[in-house]
């Protein structure tokens, strides 16, 4: 497999313009994921840290689009894992930052602490379907597992919400 | 497991969404983009300075580990070739069909063994072929002794890990494929498929394989 002999220098206004496209998409997949606006930011300078390490490749890939989101996924799964159980983001914070108006009636409050119950993998699949609109076959892609793992995520994901959503 | 789609979950699913869309709507980081660029191209990174540091303590520590098992119980480290290997492959971006082999002849099993256990030490490489995240997987087992993994990447950075051992490279690594090719009962294309549109083609020949497409609702 012979290497490409360019420069990762060449593309730094590429790079830019990627950035300029992506980050604030990266960014909303990752925070919803991570749960804590630092590390999604962290998150998300360590996935375009990993596009220009492997740039050579990536400057013509058919899909960077992709290419970027698995990154992404996998940052941020791992970033979550390190974390732990820890709540980042309480009810009140939540609510403080939302923009908007605060809902009277509780129940996004209570699916926001049904939301800490989910594992990393499980707030990928629901971030990644349920707000982005992939495919779970592009899901499984991204996750790096089969389409059966992956629909096994989101199921037991909104099994855990509707769980803790009516014991709440 | 529940169907996500059953009409009783929709209240949750609908509610999530509202959940998510909320979320969404909060502002950003001011610098974002900024902050991204100026941190993938600064040659000096507090935070990956820290991992690389906290990496190297991890190997030191591993090592460290890896050798006080060996002197107690008399274990090599290094891999025994196994009576059988199971071959996953993960199709990553490319549109594959699924493909999961198991291996029981002997002599195959030890070419591929030797192959792997063979190749050079690798290290990151900032100039490497297109990659579609196409990988095999390679799971060594015999009776007696324990078993052992690589994950060989297809194309890209060619870095091979090992589930026993520091990544190798698999770059130029054409006896590898071709022992891969001939147990999987796959020519060179159908064994190190790539990606219709990549320019240029990381292989001489003329096959390639089309891509999985992305929903245009994305992002």
């Amino acid at each position: 497999m012979p290497a490409v002999t360019a420069s990762p220098e060449d593309g730094s206004a590429a790079l830019e313009r990627l950035i300029d496209s992506e980050a604030l998409r990266l960014y909303r997949i990752a925070l919803a994921i991570v749960d804590d606006r630092g590390d999604a930011e962290d998150v998300v300078q360590e996935t375009m840290l990993s596009a220009w390490r492997h740039w050579c490749s990536l400057r013509n890939h058919p899909n960077q689009k992709a290419w970027l989101t698995r990154v992404c996924v996998n940052h941020s799964i791992h970033r979550r894992r390190a974390l732990g159980r820890r709540v980042l983001w309480s009810s009140e914070q939540w609510l403080a930052a939302s923009s908007g108006p605060v809902n009277t009636d509780g129940r996004l409050l209570d699916l926001h602490r049904a939301y800490q119950s989910l594992s990393a993998r499980q707030r990928a699949m629901v971030a990644l379907h349920l707000q982005d609109g992939f495919t779970v076959e592009e899901c499984a892609r991204f996750l790096g597992c089969r389409s059966g793992t992956a629909r096994s995520h989101l199921g037991r994901a909104v099994a855990k919400l509707r769980k803790e959503f009516i014991h709440a | 497991m529940p169907d996500p789609r059953d009409p009783e979950d929709d209240e949750v699913i609908g509610l999530t969404r509202v959940y998510l869309t909320r979320r969404r709507g909060q502002p950003p980081p001011p610098h974002l983009e900024d902050d991204a660029l100026r941190f993938a191209l600064s040659p000096q990174r507090s935070k990956r300075s820290r991992g690389v540091l906290g990496g190297a303590i991890l190997v030191v520590t591993t090592v460290a580990v890896a050798v006080a098992v060996v002197a107690v119980h008399g274990i090599r480290p290094a891999a025994v070739p196994g009576s059988t290997v199971q071959i996953t492959r993960t199709p990553g971006l490319l549109a594959l069909p699924p493909l999961e082999v198991t291996i029981t002849d002997t002599q195959e099993v030890a070419d591929l063994s030797s192959d792997i256990q063979s190749l050079p030490q690798g290290h990151e490489l900032y100039s490497c072929p297109i990659s579609w995240g196409t990988s095999y997987s390679l799971t060594f087992s015999s009776t007696g002794t324990p078993s052992w993994t690589a994950i060989i990447p297809v194309w890209g950075c060619g870095l091979v890990t090992l589930s026993n051992g520091p990544e190798r490279s698999a770059l130029n690594a054409t006896t590898l494929w071709s022992d891969l090719g001939n147990a999987l009962g796959l020519v060179t294309d159908q064994v190190e498929p790539y990606g219709c549109g990549a320019q240029p083609p990381p292989s001489a020949s003329g096959t390639c394989y089309p891509t999985v497409a992305i929903s245009p609702s994305a992002g």
